[in-house]
This record gives structure tokens, sequence and C-alpha cells, in this order.
């Protein structure tokens, strides 16, 4: 006797996709992927429309991101092939946005993330700035050299970056970040 | 020296527009930047600019429109607002100006603080 197991669709859009999920997406971060995204962004967030510029901003970061240095990419006729694979889920709350992403990293290059992060978390605004300026400053030798866009990221976000790297196997870990937005610049100052 | 224009668009990337001016050196970067390939596309302004320094040798001035870059175009923009330092500290006359719309300011305030700082290019932020 063959058993069939079933997927329940539902159970799982129950489960893993909140009420408040805006944007969940799994897959390659091709453009034409960060594009649809982006745009869906700017016309959903209309209402919030300091936040939308932040959260339209920290997603083409944190895509960009992404599609340049995820470890994990497709692979057609044995050719690697295409944009980095990814996790992105943008949730809604009442007085914020939360971004998140996750993406595998080899973990030969895990260490310089964990630290790059640990120094973002570690500054202020103007010290985050200096690091900015410091790092924009420095000739890009590779694609990896100088880039701020976590600083950034760091930047445009209401709270600090939340990073957690899992070790997956001997040769990948999983990186994950979170950041919030708010929608009213009256509570961010607040806080 | 021929101007330099480029039409900007906003598809899968969004292209700034362009508009160089060789004859009275008026130049202006409008729109928003986030591109597939950054520094090629500003390479570009660049070169433009570097041609115009050294055969029309007269003054520049930039009015920056910009109400989104990505990161990669803040690296390249800091090129441009350096290569005008440049040509400013050889005694020609340089003026840079930043637009933004009223409610922007915030956004755009620090970035633009941070260019100058980077550059020591005098960057006047304009408030339509």
């Amino acid at each position: 006797m063959v058993h069939h197991y079933t997927l329940s669709l539902h159970d799982y859009y129950i489960s893993v996709v909140k009420d408040n999920t805006l944007v969940f997406y799994k897959g390659a971060f091709d453009e034409k992927v960060i594009a649809e995204i982006s745009h869906g962004i700017r016309k959903r967030l209309l209402t919030h429309l300091s936040a939308s510029r932040k959260v339209f901003s920290v997603f083409i970061e944190l895509a960009q991101n992404i599609a340049f240095y995820s470890a994990e990419r497709n692979i057609i006729n044995n050719k690697i092939k295409g944009s980095g694979i990814g996790l992105l889920v943008i949730d809604e709350h009442e007085d914020y946005y939360t971004i998140k992403t996750g993406n595998l990293v080899a973990n030969k290059d895990s260490i310089r993330l964990a630290s790059k992060c640990s120094t973002i978390n570690s500054l202020n605004r103007d010290g985050l700035r200096q690091l900015k300026r410091r790092q924009r400053n420095q000739p890009s030798i590779n694609k990896d050299s100088g880039n701020i866009g976590l600083i950034q990221v760091a930047l445009l976000g209401s709270s600090p970056l939340r990073t957690h790297l899992q070790i997956v196997d001997n040769n990948y870990s999983f990186f994950s970040l979170e950041i919030d937005v708010y929608k009213n610049q009256v509570i961010e100052n607040e806080l | 020296m021929e101007n330099l224009i480029i039409i900007g668009s906003s598809n899968v990337y969004l292209v700034p527009q362009i508009n160089f001016d060789a004859q009275n050196g008026h130049c202006e970067i409008a729109g928003e930047s986030y591109l597939e390939e950054t520094k090629e596309f500003y390479d570009k302004l660049l070169d433009w600019l570097r041609t115009y320094m050294s055969e029309v040798q007269k003054g520049l001035v930039l009015n920056v429109k910009l109400t989104y870059f990505n990161t990669s175009t803040s690296r390249c923009l800091l090129e441009v607002f350096r290569l005008l330092k440049g040509y400013q500290l050889q005694g020609n006359s340089v003026k840079v100006t930043w637009s933004v719309d009223a409610g922007e300011e915030d956004y755009l305030n620090e970035e633009i603080e941070d260019f100058i700082t980077n550059s020591g290019l005098m960057i006047h932020q304009v408030i339509n």
C-alpha cells in the first residue's frame, strides 16, 4: 500500500505566514524579484511615508547583499547560475515594521561577518556614520571591500541589528538578521 | 565638447536623469539611483567631467536632485565630489547644491553632511 503525504498548505500558511506579514519570499534574489518587492513596498506603505522610504532602502541593501553574497545559488546544468538565494520577511506591527532576512554563508566568511555585526552594534549613530565614511573612503579592491550596506541598514533602522549565525554543517552557516523601522518619528525620538 | 544626457528610468533598476551641459558647465543628477552596473554608469559622468576640466576649463555648477540612492551609488557620488574638489583646489569655480523637497530634509541631511566631510567639498542644501 502506498501512503501519500499531503502537505497542508493551509497549515503552512497559518504557521509560517502571520496575519501581519506583508512580504514573505524564499528564493533567488534576482533583479526582477527585487524590483517587484520594492515596488510592492512603495505601494503598500503609502500611509507611512517616512517609514516607507526607510523600509525600501533597508530592503534594497539587504536584498543586494543576499543576491551578491549568499553561499546558496541555483545549479543548472552543473553550472552555478543566477543570484543568491535567501529568505525575506517583512512584518507590520502597530507602531513599526520588522524586516528579516536569512541566507547561507560559507563558514570561512562567517567570522568576519559576525565581527562586522558586532562592531556595528557597538557604535552609536555618530560612530556608525564615522565607520561608514571610513569604509566608503577605501578603494574597492574587490566586490566585498568597503561594503557599507549593513552600516546603512543600521543607520536607517530604529532598533539595533539583531543578527544570528547558526552552524548548518562543516561548510555553511545560516546568517539571519532582523531590524525594526518605526512608523512615526515621534515614537522613535521618545525611546 | 558634447553634452552628456542620460534619460532616467525606473523599471527593474532606477536610473537617474543626467544633464551635463558643456556650454555653461551646468550639470544635473536627478531622480533615483539604484543600478545594475553602478561604477560603469558613474564612470561616464567622471569621464565627461575630466574631459570638461581639461578641455573647457571653465566653472562647474552641479545640482544634485537625487531623492534615493543605494550604498553602491554613494561610493560613486563621493568620487564625483572628490573630483570636483580637486578642480576647485586648482582655482576653478565649483558650486554644488542638493535640492531637497520640503519634508525630506531629515532623510538626506546626514548623507549630505557625510559627503561634505568625506570630500571636503561644500554642498549647499536647497529646500524646495
